[in-house]
């Protein structure tokens, strides 16, 4: 190479190397401002499964204090007898431990030693700084498969999804398990290139696992996109023998180092590994099946209706990220089809072209179709595909931005300002989910777009308006204003648990008893699930006459939770 | 493809915000449903019944769920037995069809109609149906229960608990007593009537009703218990020891009718209920007994 090539080579990788910096810059920018934002906001109510993370990251945050003692007494082997394992870990075994021992350290520290949050900030810390990261990793995946406006646009339009800025504040595992599938589609990703990424995306895989068993499907996409990709290099030699393209040092990595990570972060395993993560696997295959109602009907049991998800996909994201998102992955489809699939299109590109096409489009479909499944349990709202939302969302920023150059080349002549139009459609877009996300928070999950009729619509479509049992910290101030002194307050879908978490954050005062029984009870908070509907009768007919609730958390009319005087005096 | 992109997407702007500015006007305002339910207190006398349409909107409750109040989603007249008139409050907002004005119109005069804004009012005389002498929900004190066990015992219902009368064995769920629960896909207010297990009878007897006339009595499985009930439950309708009726009652959805005529100045009406298993039989029934005229 000549003394100009070596210079003009030299300046490109600098300069790529200060834009890669200037990445990472952006990306820990977004996990700061993310991680911010969602504990600022983080009001929402403690949802059933919340009341057990919050023990369980107690208890097993118990072990490591437990194990500094030991090791002071020298003798920290006691901190690893099954026992002593079984003991601290023994409890909420059903899902892995990363999430919850991260739980347990941020309240430690945030709650505990700072004094910044209140308990359940201080629990729920962890799964948001887990989802912070994984919305970084939306944007430098974007950077790396599409552009910066992409990324950058896709990671405001996730967390300006209702239903997923719910989520993300929960002490659970569906927002992280979002994210760290999103951080192991990129630690693939890199892998294909960068040999120093291999070994990452093992331990990406194996921290997306050790999160929640979402993550089994990853590799089904990773190795769906690779065979896609590559499609066309299988063929016969001429020795009739099998000639298979090069298997990514990745998919050994992942095999490997996963199951090693898991292995770390569920220590209730570690003495009988494999009888004790068969139990854990087995109960979710065999996952009980809890009601849901589905325009009218209540589906209780299996076969579900196919069409599930993609109608909640359909009527759940605000429509100016579903429109875009929903074009940019037929695009991407019929995109993907033709690179690997038409033979006159097929040789033209490269692998890695190939790649990036149906890693992203699988991506996107893989965790819908496995809900669509007519055997999947499909409870919980859209929060079991919403590892899929990260790439919708690249998908749909990346038909904006596309949308905006065109827009951009057609106005330069014509304004000053070109740099701006991206900006401005940008905002355009985003505008709306920010409304709508303001206004349905802290109960973001009860959200229906504007193809639905928003909750009003929703309600008249016979749809969930919402589970989980969370709603109620809306009306813990007027009970605490209005309830006698140790009234009895059936909670219906709210646990003990997390009647027990809000009396300890002093939302809820402390005189006042948790009741199961509505016969009992002197007040009654109901969340308007239809599954669940007989127990407002059960209210009225304890009530006699009168059947107006004290007071109604509501969107346009259409009630989500109400409080009731039970009987019209105390019990 | 890029212009194709822009189309569409700024079409979807505008439709997203169309449709949000609908969202919000299809919202009822909460000055149309106070002007609505001051309305309808005013105009609220006995024998009033108000009925709500769409019944996911709660705002009508909230004020007046104090009266007499129904949402349900359809209606049929011998729902409306013992009921003199109806206030139809119909909330003009998304999903709202109005499959209540056209069934109730074919068998009441409508009175009158107010409109608030998006809350309109329609208040329906209902035909004359005379005067009801019994109702089983307000009379649970005075009746009598006996729970004939499959063992061969048999064994009052004497125990008044909040209203129940409770009989003692399964007390739990053993009990006859006034409960509002989801039968047909909406609210209806009945009685809780569980059977007794296969071979046993739950009988039902009213006091001495003066001024027979015409009985109304409805059945039916809770529509949790209508997938899941372990079997049919058969009624038998019983005027002294004279059977007026019979029914099976099938595990399915649905509020199943009986009506008899009644001859006499006065008597005792009784409910029997048998059935071969009474596993989850959550049942409930009606039972009026209205003195003169056919009803609707």
């Amino acid at each position: 190479m000549s003394r100009v090539g070596q210079l003009i080579g030299g300046a490109k990788e600098s300069a790529m190397a200060v834009s890669r910096d200037r990445d990472l810059q952006v990306a820990v920018a977004i996990m700061i401002v993310s991680t911010l934002v969602l504990a600022w906001t983080a009001t929402t109510g403690f949802v059933r499964d919340e009341g057990y993370y919050f023990r369980a990251a107690a208890e097993y945050h118990g072990w490591f204090e437990g194990l500094w003692q030991n090791l002071w007494a020298g003798s920290p082997l006691v901190s690893f007898t099954d026992n002593t394992l079984t003991r601290a870990f023994g409890y909420n075994t059903e899902h892995p431990g990363l999430v919850k021992i991260m739980m347990g350290w941020t309240w430690k520290v945030f709650h505990v030693w700072l004094g910044w949050t209140s308990h359940a900030t201080g629990y729920r810390l962890a799964s948001i700084v887990v989802v912070a990261v994984g919305n970084g990793f939306t944007y430098l995946f974007g950077v790396r498969l599409m552009s910066r406006p992409v990324g950058l646009l896709a990671a405001a339009m996730l967390m300006l999804c209702p239903h997923v800025f719910y989520h993300a504040h929960l002490a659970c595992f569906d927002g992280p398990t979002m994210a760290t599938g999103v951080i192991a589609t990129y630690a693939f990703w890199r892998s294909l290139k960068s040999p120093a990424w291999i070994f990452g995306a093992g331990v990406a895989w194996g921290l997306a696992v050790a999160t929640k068993h979402n993550a089994l499907f990853l590799p089904i996409v990773f190795g769906l996109a690779w065979l896609l990709a590559h499609l066309k290099e299988f063929h016969l030699t001429a020795d009739r023998r099998l000639a298979i393209p090069a298997i990514p040092w990745a998919f050994f990595s992942m095999l490997l180092v996963g199951p090693v990570i898991l292995y770390i972060f569920y220590p209730y395993g570690w003495h009988a590994p494999f009888e004790r993560l068969g139990a854990y696997y087995s109960y979710h295959l065999h996952h009980e099946h809890y009601p849901v109602e589905y325009f009218g009907s209540l589906l209780t049991e299996p076969p579900f209706p196919v069409s599930f998800p993609f109608v909640m996909t359909g009527f759940t994201v605000p429509i100016s990220i579903l429109v875009p998102g929903t074009i940019g992955l037929v695009v991407w489809v019929w995109r993907g089809i033709g690179l690997s699939l038409l033979p006159w299109r097929s040789m033209s590109a490269r692998s890695h072209e190939r790649l990036r096409v149906w890693l992203m489009v699988l991506s996107v479909l893989v965790p819908v179709l496995v809900i669509a499944l007519p055997t999947s349990p499909i409870f919980g709202g859209t929060k079991h595909w919403m590892t899929m939302m990260p790439f919708f969302c690249l998908l749909a920023a990346w038909v904006v931005v596309e949308a905006s150059e065109w827009l951009r080349e057609r106005l330069s002549a014509s304004i000053r300002f070109g740099r701006v139009v991206t900006p401005l459609v940008a905002s355009a877009v985003l505008a709306m989910p920010a409304c709508e996300t303001m206004r349905t928070h802290p109960l973001g999950h009860t959200y229906f777009n504007e193809f639905a009729g928003g909750h009003v619509g929703g309600a008249a479509l016979g749809m969930s308006r919402t589970f989980w049992g969370g709603d109620a910290r809306e009306l813990l101030p007027v009970l605490n204003d209005q309830a006698e002194k140790g009234a009895a307050v059936f909670c219906h879908r709210m646990n003990w648990d997390d009647f027990r978490a809000y009396q300890k954050d002093g939302m809820l005062r402390s005189d006042l008893r948790w009741v199961s029984d509505v016969k009992v009870a002197s007040w009654a908070l109901i969340n308007h699930q239809r599954e669940y509907q007989d127990s407002e009768y059960d209210v009225w007919s304890e009530s006699g006459d009168d059947r107006r609730p004290v007071a109604v958390v509501e969107f346009d009319g259409v009630p989500i939770v109400s409080l009731y005087r039970v009987g019209g005096g105390m019990r | 493809m890029r212009a194709t992109f822009a189309v569409i997407l700024a079409l979807t702007l505008v439709a997203s915000v169309v449709l949000s500015l609908w969202r919000q006007a299809k919202v009822v305002a909460d000055a149309d449903l106070d002007a609505a339910a001051a309305y309808v207190r005013g105009d609220h006398a006995d024998g009033d019944l108000i009925v709500v349409e769409p019944a996911y909107i709660v705002g009508v409750r909230r004020r007046l769920g104090d009266l007499p109040l129904w949402e349900p989603r359809h209606l049929v007249a011998r729902d409306l037995v013992g009921f003199s008139r109806v206030h139809l409050v119909e909330i003009d907002t998304i999903g709202f069809d109005g499959v209540l004005a056209g069934p109730l119109s074919r068998f009441a005069a409508q009175e009158s109609t107010q409109s608030f804004g998006a809350v309109r009012v329609a208040t329906f005389l209902l035909p004359e149906q005379g005067r009801v002498v019994f109702d089983l929900r307000d009379e649970i004190k005075n009746i009598q229960v006996i729970a004939r066990y499959p063992d061969g015992v048999e064994l009052p219902c004497d125990r008044i608990d909040r209203g129940r009368r409770v009989c003692p064995r399964d007390s739990e769920w053993s009990y006859i007593g006034p409960r509002t629960v989801d039968i047909d896909n909406q609210p209806r207010e009945c009685v809780w009537m569980h059977p007794i297990g296969a071979g046993g009878t739950l009988r039902i007897e009213t006091p001495q009703i003066v001024g027979l006339g015409t009985i109304h009595a409805a059945f039916g499985f809770t529509r949790e218990a209508s997938g899941r009930a372990a079997a049919p439950v058969t009624v038998r309708l019983l005027s002294g020891d004279k059977q007026l009726g019979s029914r099976t009652i099938p595990v399915e959805l649905g509020w199943q009718r009986m009506v008899a005529e009644l001859g006499g100045d006065s008597g005792v009406v009784a409910i029997e209920l048998e059935t071969q298993n009474n596993g989850a039989a959550h049942f409930c029934g009606s039972l009026l007994v209205v003195a003169q005229g056919s009803g609707p």
